[in-house]
């Protein structure tokens, strides 16, 4: 993408991707047609130029369980897709939505009335139960449920009224929004590690997930800027709500952007360099943890080398509850 | 240390900078008289392996009454009780196990949570601190605190003690710790969050759904709340702390390690610290997600928050015992690591 604002993010973390990467497309290409065929052409046009496929392949490239790599990749796919798909759904909408995408990651059987996105949702439970315990799925539950609830239903009312919120608590919202908390659950199995419940619960490994899904979100903001600023009603953007809270220009609300980009950058470094002793843990925690900055890399490259998400015309109408599917 | 006349003149320099303000009033629970009287009498009973003077020190710091200040709208003594006993042996615990090492609080830990979530429900008849937290999940039983709201305390109370395990580090090798681990260290340490859980005990914040509890916007409130009750405490323990070796896990001394200023200037970078999170507080308060119809009870709860908060900081600035020279009770179990 032309760099309009510049300089852009900048890790310390590895940069990676799959040796998979064609099965990755391929599957995703597959699924288009078959799962997700119940969307509209034009919307399974952007998708196929999107190339979501990479997306797992950068974020999770060392998955060493080749048999992970197929669920990981379909996760990704779904997760995205479910985002746009339901964007302009009631709260309602949502409520049923979280109901049943919990009751089948718990192993519920799919019925008449699920669609393709939801099929998706049951194959990836079915192809990861034989690596992950229960308390796993429990726990991944948890945090799609604050998505959906917080995250996806968080936004609607300043989308819908067009009002922009006061920095501090946009942080909050998009810090859900972005999706990305649910899926860092997602880096246990590319670790194939998958964390005791004493580290899981650790209030420092929570801070650096936080830390994770914020840059996530950020990164996002950055990416997706000229986009928005194209559709004038993007109200959920960390450089528009910057802008708006002190009253600046967009430049200078760009580098403000960055600098709170920067500083997480170097919380979560400082946090990662002094973590707490997990005794016989340790090293795969360590890793655990060096893998969260590889997943913000990955997906930093994705926007940079891969995508057309953000192009002109690269993004899907929010199809559930809109008449004007073409 | 010495205690030269110009150590005194230092420290009571310090004791004259400027220290928090909350827009909030403060109140007491009015059976906190009838509450200290059980907690003289808990430390007679159960703090029997403490040093005479050690008990007679923790008698005059009226523990519960943080307790009392922090929740003062629960409805009996009943009530107030397991967050007293919390509070209190919360308290005398961080002193008595002050020194020992961190796979020693990581066992005492393991002990107290399953005391507390009834995984062990044999009545400890050892130290009277293991005890007491026995007691506490009995006192709640009664008390009829609804088991969502119970599991939501003592899992915050298991945070606290995952804190007081990850200080040690700290405190071991006399060093500050960089900002972002004192951050997640002192949230949990300070003693806030169970405070944050148990106002939801009070007025009629007992019928907040989970999806309000639970909800990010008021679990960030929560973490300002137990990071302000943090850094209040850091302002008025300086002194104390500046003349013990080891008592690393303040904000001021943080600050003065991390940008390398004299001390004067540490305090105010950490006011201001302070101060912008209770800006936060504040904003957040006043743009609250939509609750619907728990609307008006969401934002009382979060008023409640700050007096709470207001609450504790009272009993800092009325107690003039606990960080007074020679009035805090020092570390007594000799660490066998």
């Amino acid at each position: 993408m032309p760099a309009r604002f510049t300089p852009l993010p900048d890790y310390p973390f590895i940069d990676a991707i799959t040796e998979h990467e064609a099965q990755f497309r391929q599957e995703a290409n597959l699924w288009y047609d078959t799962d997700y065929a119940f969307m509209s052409k034009s919307t399974l046009k952007r998708y196929k130029r999107m190339d979501l496929g990479r997306v797992a392949a950068r974020m999770l490239p060392h998955t060493s369980r080749k048999e992970c790599n197929t669920p990981l990749n379909r996760f990704t796919i779904w997760i995205t897709i479910m985002d746009d798909y339901y964007e302009l759904a009631t709260k309602k909408n949502l409520e049923a939505l979280r109901v049943r995408v919990a009751d089948l990651l718990m192993g519920e059987k799919l019925t008449a009335d699920d669609n393709g996105i939801l099929h998706q949702v049951a194959k990836t439970r079915i192809e990861l139960a034989p690596h992950v315990p229960d308390r796993w799925f429990e726990r991944l539950v948890a945090d799609m449920n604050s998505y959906i609830i917080y995250g996806m239903g968080g936004e609607s009312p300043y989308k819908i009224s067009r009002r922009i919120p006061p920095l501090a608590e946009f942080m909050i919202i998009r810090e859900w929004s972005i999706g990305v908390h649910p899926y860092l659950h997602l880096v246990e199995v590319e670790n194939d590690f998958i964390l005791p419940e004493y580290v899981a619960r650790h209030p420092t490994i929570h801070r650096l997930q936080d830390l994770i899904s914020r840059l996530s979100g950020w990164q996002n903001d950055f990416y997706s800027l000229e986009k928005e600023l194209a559709i004038d009603h993007e109200m959920m953007n960390l450089i528009t709500v910057i802008r708006h809270e002190y009253d600046i220009s967009l430049d200078e609300a760009y580098a403000e952007a960055l600098r709170i980009h920067d500083a997480d950058v170097a919380e979560f470094v400082a946090i990662h360099a002094a973590l707490p002793d997990f005794g016989i843990y340790q090293q795969e925690v360590y890793k655990y943890v060096s893998y969260l900055g590889v997943l913000i890399q990955g997906l930093q490259k994705w926007y940079q080398l891969d995508t057309h998400r953000y192009d002109p015309d690269g993004f899907p109408k929010p199809e559930f509850g809109s008449s004007q599917i073409d | 240390m010495s205690n030269s006349i110009s150590d005194e003149q230092f420290y009571a320099e310090l004791q004259r900078l400027p220290k928090p303000r909350y827009p909030f009033p403060d109140f007491m629970h009015p059976d906190f008289q009838q509450q200290r009287e059980e907690y003289y009498d808990w430390i007679d009973r159960e703090y029997i392996l403490h040093s005479k003077a050690a008990r007679e020190k923790h008698k005059l710091h009226n523990l519960t009454d943080i307790a009392a200040r922090g929740c003062p709208f629960l409805r009996t003594l009943e009530e107030l009780r397991p967050l007293a006993n919390y509070t209190a042996n919360g308290a005398m615990m961080d002193d008595y196990w002050d020194r020992c090492s961190r796979n020693e609080m990581n066992e005492v830990r393991k002990r107290i949570v399953a005391l507390l979530n009834g995984e062990d429900t044999t009545e400890p008849t050892d130290n009277g601190i293991f005890h007491q937290f026995w007691v506490l999940r009995q006192d709640a039983i009664k008390c009829c605190m609804p088991e969502r709201l119970y599991k939501k305390y003592i899992d915050s109370i298991h945070n606290v003690l995952i804190g007081y395990t990850e200080e040690k580090v700290y405190y071991r090798a006399n060093i500050p710790p960089p900002l972002p681990v004192y951050l997640i260290i002192r949230e949990l340490t300070s003693g806030g969050l169970p405070f944050c859980k148990y106002v939801s005990m009070q007025k009629d914040y007992r019928q907040l759904p989970d999806d309000v509890l639970a909800h990010p916007h008021i679990l960030r409130i929560h973490t300002i709340c137990a990071l302000m009750i943090g850094m209040h405490n850091d302002f008025i323990s300086l002194p104390k702390e500046l003349r013990r070796e080891g008592d690393t896990m303040n904000l001021v001394i943080v600050m003065q390690h991390a940008h390398k200023v004299p001390i004067e200037e540490a305090y105010t970078m950490a006011l201001e610290f302070h101060d912008n999170h209770l800006k936060e507080f504040m904003l957040l308060h006043e743009h609250l997600p939509a609750f619907g119809e728990c609307q008006d009870t969401v934002y009382n709860y979060v008023q409640d928050l700050g007096i709470m908060v207001a609450g504790v900081y009272a009993w800092h600035t009325n107690d003039t015992s606990r960080y007074v020279n020679g009035g805090y009770v020092d570390g007594e179990y000799v660490s066998q690591d």
